[in-house]
């Protein structure tokens, strides 16, 4: 998701690149599992007597450069590790601990690139736990809980910990899945997950001592509360595809941003935003093969954000009613070939979307408002390529191109036309 | 984990004509492979080109693979850690049996009633021309068919599910779950049902995390494209915020607030108008730099500006604003007039002629003089006017009216201390203050001294008083990055309404230094709109 927002599923076969490879069955001595059972599961004692641990890994290791309008950035790196010790208690009861954890010292193409910094470093690690309830029927209930921070280096001056968009997020949620058959299932979900921006705080709050604060305005203006609710699934296509349709639904809540009027002042009314998105991801084998095999997928993604705030702009003395609004399409094709009993595989993968504004208003290369509503469009392109090396073990190169265009001129606090690129080369793990 | 059922064979289509034994011949050998002969217990190694019987068994290592070919032609390509005992190898039936490991058999047009078939020891899986693979384990069998049908069944079980092209199925406890398609990156040995729905659970939470990643990244999108946040000219990251409060009626306040790592400087201009403001401020404030053609409905009878770094200030004050009637009389002279009072009125000339041979030229607009040489004169004599109606500047006319305001009393202080000031020297308004006002200077003059890079646009003007004391503006224009604006930019261009029109497309910062604030200094990030309509930049 960069400012495309469009979500990535993770597909129990391919999240990443790299195969999955076998899980490991292990069967604990008691000794293990009764520390495993005070330890993570203390709740559950009697399910120590059969559990079961099958861990999933994956991580990248991966080193490149990242282009921006031909100017190319200094080499960095990117790391990831996500790990769960799966635990099966026993035919109705399971839980998922699962850590996940991110570096970037370098850019890829479908991040934030319009804010205008060369320089970005960034981390982020999320810890939940997952409880899940199974029943004869081919339910399941599931309850989740967790915890994420994300921490940036934007600029020089910031240090890890004091960036300013550093945030926290805090979630929870239950879900109920009918998994009628392998790779078909129909979920329904209902997460609920505050974000806070720490290091954040307005600065026309901090404005009151200088005697230019304005009444209402909070500190914690960018803060969050969110419910989401989500309905997908897989089910079954003819020729042996296979279908993932996704809606959701988001209800976020700014509890310190108050509304902005035609006059340029606060009004004592709060943000709300509305997020509806719809995903479609179609994939079908096209060529298989015991060794070579060539899959190929298209997606259609909508998202619709409504907000009941406005933007004045002091600058230029001009209000926006509904500034924030917009509907976005995006389009995107994946290719994968697999190549040998274990395969290297090629992948190709192309993104188009369209973001259109509601009522925000283009800017011209001076920043005078014009009568038409803004969109950016944006395109990228990228490769993979990994080649089995150890049990479990990928080298991976990856080279990836973008594009961004909008019918919005004024680039001088964010640009709207740019093109990037970005090459990696490195290793993968996945057990 | 429960086990159900009892396993059992069930067989499928074929047969009946009697075929040969013949044995088969291995065709490739990769790793450690070796065969056991019927009725033996040693195992012996194997090679390229040697005949297996039927009823042998064969095995590979860790890291080994071999492949085999009937005389039938089927090819059997046994992948590492596999068991393949070869039942039965007639011209009428190929049997096999997998005790473990993976296998992948590529099955020539049967014959007939020929019958192929391997078992494992949960299921038998009976083929018509194909090529599937088999993979057997504790976790029982699964099957993956790329092409034609193989038909799929459980161990003590009648029925037979026919399996097509793309399709896999897994056979566990005597049951065969729902056929699927075979999926990217599939690796059929020991994927388990608990393996699964492990890689499925955990790939639903890191769904769920890239969403929340997402309306975290949103937010900090839109505070990227209202210009909230910006690089400044030393790579930090300055914050801005710029909003308007509006005191009383008639008056307005700009407010810009920029906050660094370490520091918080903010900016303020605020105008009191000759009457009440309306709701949409733009409509007053188009008027502020002064109009073309009728008089401006709004003017400033009054305003104020600061500049702080919370701890030093400066500080400009004017009151007594009125409007002055700017027209040109076609002879090189302009003419001032007061509106309220018709008998004040000043006629300046446009350019005077100086004995070193430089001209001193009068801007009307801003009421200010310039020394250029002759060859700078005509460019530097270009007046920039803002055109409301399309937000822009462009250059005047010498048949335009031009109306602008002009204030009778005027101080500049820092930190509190005033550095220049003037006030109306009669009892009628200031047209021009060099005619109608008296000035005072800290120490009695002020001597301003311009230095500007070459390259970049990054000017220092300085203004040294009379009593030692010294003030410092150095203003850079910079792009989002903090990248200064290169000279090229502006293609030569250092005055009129091209030049303002490009600065408008860049940020503007100002970092202000002075003898009173003992090294610190002011540092503001801004769009220069504002300080172009206030006429803070000339």
């Amino acid at each position: 998701v960069k400012k495309r927002f469009h979500f990535r599923r993770h597909r129990e076969e391919g999240a990443g690149s790299a195969r999955r490879g076998d899980l490991r069955r292990l069967r604990l001595p008691r000794s293990l599992r009764t520390l495993a059972m005070t330890a993570g599961v203390g709740l559950f004692p009697t399910f120590a007597k059969a559990v079961e641990i099958k861990p999933v890994v994956n991580a990248q290791l991966l080193g490149g450069q990242y282009f921006y309008n031909d100017a190319n950035n200094a080499f960095g790196a990117l790391a990831s590790l996500s790990a769960s010790p799966y635990m099966k208690f026993n035919d109705e009861w399971s839980l998922v601990p699962l850590y996940s954890g991110n570096y970037r010292g370098t850019k890829q193409v479908t991040d934030l690139v319009g804010g205008g910094t060369l320089f970005q470093d960034s981390q982020d690690h999320t810890i939940s736990t997952k409880l899940v309830r199974s029943f004869s029927n081919d339910w399941k209930l599931k309850g989740v809980a967790g915890y994420g921070a994300e921490l940036l280096r934007e600029t020089k001056d910031e240090a890890w910990g004091k960036g300013l968009y550093d945030n926290r997020k805090i979630f929870g949620g239950v879900e109920a899945e009918r998994d009628w058959a392998k790779d078909q299932y129909l979920r329904a979900a209902y997460d609920y997950y505050q974000i806070h921006f720490p290091n954040y705080t307005s600065l026309s709050s901090q404005a009151d001592n200088s005697g230019l604060g304005r009444e209402l305005d909070e500190p914690d203006a960018l803060n969050t509360k969110n419910h989401s609710m989500t309905l997908s699934g897989q089910i079954a296509l003819p020729a042996n595809g296979r279908l993932e349709p996704t809606y959701s639904y988001t209800r976020r809540s700014y509890d310190n941003q108050f509304l902005v009027n035609n006059a340029g002042a606060l009004v004592n009314e709060l943000r709300h935003d509305s997020i509806h998105s719809i995903a479609l991801q179609g994939t079908w084998p096209v060529w298989v093969e015991s060794e070579r095999r060539l899959f190929g997928g298209l997606t259609y993604g909508w998202t619709g954000l409504f907000s009941n705030q406005n933007h004045y702009d002091a600058n230029q003395v001009f209000y926006n009613a509904n500034y924030y609004a917009y509907k976005t399409n995006s389009m995107q094709t994946d290719w994968t070939l697999l190549v040998g009993e274990d395969p290297w595989m090629l992948r190709f993968t192309a993104n188009i979307a369209r973001q259109k504004y509601a009522g925000r208003r283009v800017q011209d290369a001076t920043g005078v408002y014009g009568t038409d509503v803004t969109h950016v469009d944006s395109a990228y392109v990228s490769w993979t390529f990994s080649y089995p090396i150890a049990k479990g073990f990928h080298v991976m190169a990856t080279a990836s191109l973008g594009w961004d265009d909008s019918n919005n001129q004024y680039n001088a606090v964010y640009q709207y036309h740019y093109h990037t690129g970005t090459y990696l080369l490195g290793f993968s793990y996945a057990y | 984990m429960a086990v159900r059922g009892a396993l059992a064979l069930a067989v499928l289509a074929c047969v009946t004509a009697f075929g040969i034994a013949a044995p088969a011949t291995v065709q490739r050998v990769s790793g450690v492979v070796e065969r056991r002969a019927p009725g033996m217990l040693e195992w012996q190694a194997v090679s390229p080109g040697d005949k297996i019987d039927e009823g042998s068994t064969i095995r590979t290592q860790a890291n080994a693979s071999a492949e085999l070919r009937t005389p039938r032609g089927h090819q059997f390509q046994l992948r590492a850690n596999t068991s393949l005992e070869l039942t039965s190898i007639q011209d009428d039936e190929t049997k096999t049996r997998l005790e473990s490991g993976r296998v992948v058999s590529k099955v020539k047009h049967l014959k007939g009633e020929e019958r192929f078939l391997i078992q494992t020891p949960t299921a038998v899986c009976a083929v018509r021309g194909t090529e599937f693979e088999t993979s057997s384990s504790d976790h029982g069998t699964t099957v993956a068919v790329y092409k034609g049908i193989v038909g799929v069944s459980a161990m003590g079980s009648g029925a037979e599910m026919a399996l097509t092209a793309g399709q896999m199925v897994n056979v566990h406890d005597g049951t065969i779950e729902i056929p699927h398609p075979i999926p990217p990156q599939s690796k059929n040995a020991a994927d388990s049902a608990l393996a699964r729905t492990a890689r499925h659970e955990v790939g639903l939470d890191m769904t769920r995390n890239e969403v929340m990643a997402a309306a975290a990244q949103e937010q900090r999108l839109a505070e990227y494209q209202e210009g909230k946040s910006l690089i400044d000219v030393e790579g930090k990251r300055v914050r801005l915020d710029e909003y308007i409060l509006r005191p009383r009626p008639d008056t307005y306040k700009f407010v810009v607030l920029n906050q660094r790592d370490t520091r918080f400087d903010y900016f303020y201009y605020q105008g009191t108008f000759n009457k009440n403001l309306p709701t949409d401020l733009s409509v007053a404030l188009r008027n502020l730099p002064g109009t073309v053609g009728t008089a401006p409905d709004y003017y400033l009878t009054g305003y104020e500006t600061g500049q702080s770094n919370t701890q030093d200030s400066v500080h400009d004050t004017a009151t007594g604003g009125h409007l002055v009637k700017i027209v040109s009389d076609g002879q090189g002279n302009y003419v001032l007039s007061d509106p309220a009072d018709p008998t004040n009125t000043h006629t300046v000339a446009a350019a005077t002629l100086q004995t070193d041979g430089t001209y001193k030229l009068y801007n009307p607009l801003t009421d200010s003089y310039t020394i250029a040489t002759a060859a700078q004169k005509d460019a530097v004599s270009k007046l920039s006017v803002y055109i409301p109606e399309n937000d822009s500047y462009r250059d005047l006319a010498p048949t335009d009216t031009a109306w602008r305001t002009r204030f009778n009393t005027y101080t500049h202080q820092l930190d509190n201390v005033t550095k220049i000031a003037y006030s109306q020297s009669g009892l009628t308004n200031v047209l021009a203050t060099n005619l109608d006002a008296s000035y005072t200077y800290a120490g009695g003059f002020v001597l301003p001294v311009t230095k500007t890079d070459p390259l970049t646009l990054d000017t220092t003007i300085t203004n040294y008083y009379g009593d030692g004391t010294f003030e410092m503006y150095r203003t850079v224009f910079i792009d989002d990055l903090g990248k200064i604006a290169p000279q090229s930019a502006f293609e030569g261009l250092s005055t009129g309404a091209s030049f303002k029109n490009e600065l408008l497309k860049w940020n503007y910062e100002q970092q202000v230094s002075a003898s009173e604030f003992h090294g610190r200094k002011i540092d503001l990030v801004v769009e220069p709109k504002i300080f172009i309509k206030s006429g803070l930049i000339q």
